[in-house]
């Protein structure tokens, strides 16, 4: 048992994320979303992480394929299931429980 | 369709709380729509909003006027830390409390509504009062306070009033006021000193003018008149030519001697003037200068241009004199023409009037700055501190018209 809950793990630690960050331009709450969402990913996630930055002031038809509402707002792809994240994603563990990302005492 | 798993309505709702969180917290930036983004700039609105009021505060706070707002029904809605201070109360004890202990005591708050609203039309209406008012140290102050309607966007009107404490302005303005005043008396006790000295000045000459006439009459021309008679009883006793020729000459000298005593006191103070008036003394003056100058001079009366008293039939005789005197020594007339005349405004008038070389009456100011024309300056000071005044009109090449003018009333003290 507790070799199959191991090889989950080593499955989930191995995991490439592809995540895309909604902004919208410069404005303050996207900076910080933006600043936020580089530290989250540069702890454990490093090297694993596919972040795509998307501005909607340029391309909001991705924002739309995808049901974003409003900037800034994270939106985790792979691995299933996808989960969403509105805001300026201060909140650390938060975004790291809603993303299902592995706690960071692991 | 689909019937979706409990998981994926859990994630959904979590999405949505997401969001909601977001939108409360003001941490969202734009909202996607179909066809356009819209940004929400809320919190640099209200920051900026903030910024605003508070620097606005910071300059109302800081001034030294009273600055208070209050509504229709007179309860204070804003005052600043100068009002608080004036009132020497807290801002928590004054605001909402009525305006009336900051206004006037006899100005009631509705009168300045009825005023503001009745301008309303006006683009900014406001309103204005300068009054003293009695602080509550017990001082009394004045106050210049400014009242302005103000709407503000919810449609409500209120009045604005900033009030200056103007006490030290006043209280100059006071000080300037008294000072003039003092200075007007001690002008108008100059003046009247200067008229009662120039009026002792002037009874002083003609005093001593009659007193010469005088001793001219009675001593000097009865010593001469014995004399003659004397030597005419030696000219009679006469035993030899050369006695007889001596007592001729000397006969002949006395005669001159008389003669021109007789002329000396007519000049000093003739006959005609001091028995029979001006006009009588004009018409003498007349005769003496045509005799003298060979320069007929034509004299023309009213005998009610005649002056109340004798100093200052005196003064005008002199006066004119002096203007006959000069037309015929500097403008070479053929003729001059004296005429009096009693004006419907109660004034003696004597107008002389010649055909000489005239001048440039303009140029007559600068001539006094260099007193060439003193004489007349003299006589036209004296004029007007009799309450008259002197009228040149000249020009060259045109002759010249003086016109003397004296209230016929004045005293010899110069009052009307």
């Amino acid at each position: 048992m507790s070799g199959a809950a191991s090889d989950r793990d080593a499955t989930s630690d191995e995991a490439i994320y592809r995540l895309i960050l909604f902004v919208a331009g410069r404005e303050p709450n996207s900076e910080q979303a933006r600043t936020n969402l580089a530290n989250i990913c540069g702890g454990h996630l490093e090297g694993r992480c596919d972040i795509e930055v998307v501005d909607v002031l340029t391309d909001y038809r991705t924002a739309l394929e995808h049901n974003i509402l409003v900037t800034p707002c994270l939106l985790k792809l792979e691995p299933n299931p996808r989960a969403l994240v509105a805001g300026t994603l201060r909140d650390t563990e938060k975004v790291r429980t809603a993303l299902q990302l592995p706690n960071k005492a692991s | 369709m689909s019937v979706e798993s409990t998981d994926e309505l859990r994630a959904k709702l979590a999405e949505a709380e997401s969001i909601i969180e977001a939108l409360r917290g003001g941490k969202v930036d734009a909202v996607v729509g179909d066809e356009q983004i819209a940004l929400l700039r809320l919190r640099e609105v209200e920051e900026a909003l903030r910024r605003s009021e508070a620097r606005y505060r910071g300059i109302v706070e800081d001034q030294a006027d009273l600055v208070f707002r209050w509504n229709r029904e007179g309860r204070l809605t804003f005052i600043n830390e100068a009002f608080c201070r004036w009132l020497a109360q807290t801002r928590e004890r004054l605001e909402g409390s009525h305006v009336s202990a900051a206004l006037p005591a006899d100005t009631n708050h509705r009168d300045i509504w009825a005023e503001l609203t009745a301008t309303e039309g006006a683009e900014r209406p406001s309103l204005d009062q300068e009054e003293p008012v009695t602080s509550p140290t017990g001082e009394r102050r004045w106050l210049n306070i400014t009242h302005r309607l103000i709407h503000d966007d919810e449609g409500e009107t209120e009045i604005q009033s900033v009030a200056r404490d103007v006490t030290e302005r006043r209280c100059a303005q006071e000080q300037l006021r008294e000072l003039n005043a003092d200075l007007e008396q001690r002008v108008e006790q100059r003046t009247a000193q200067l008229k009662r000295l120039l009026n002792e000045l002037d009874e002083a000459e003609q005093r001593e003018r009659r007193r010469l006439a005088q001793f001219l009459h009675d001593d000097l021309q009865q010593l001469l008149v014995a004399s003659k008679f004397t030597l005419t009883r030696v000219r009679q006793q006469a035993t030899d030519e050369t006695q007889s020729a001596a007592a001729d000459r000397a006969a002949e000298l006395l005669d001159r001697s008389l003669s021109a005593s007789r002329s000396l006191m007519s000049q000093l103070s003739p006959t005609e003037l001091q028995e029979s008036g001006l006009l009588a003394g004009l018409e003498w003056l007349g005769e003496q200068m045509h005799e003298m100058h060979q320069v007929p001079v034509a004299v023309e009366g009213d005998p009610r241009a005649e002056p109340r008293n004798h100093q200052l039939r005196d003064l005008l005789f002199s006066f004119a004199r002096e203007v006959v005197f000069n037309a015929i020594k500097h403008a070479r007339p053929s003729q001059v023409w004296v005429t009096t005349r009693r004006r419907g405004d109660g004034h003696i008038e004597i107008g002389v009037r010649d055909d000489g070389d005239g001048f440039d009456a303009d140029a007559r100011v600068r001539a006094q700055q260099h007193q060439t024309g003193l004489g007349l300056w003299r006589i036209e000071e004296r004029l007007q501190l009799l309450g008259g005044w002197l009228e040149v009109d000249s020009a060259p090449g045109a002759g010249a018209r003086i016109t003397l003018v004296a209230p016929a009333s004045a005293d010899a003290d110069g009052e009307e």
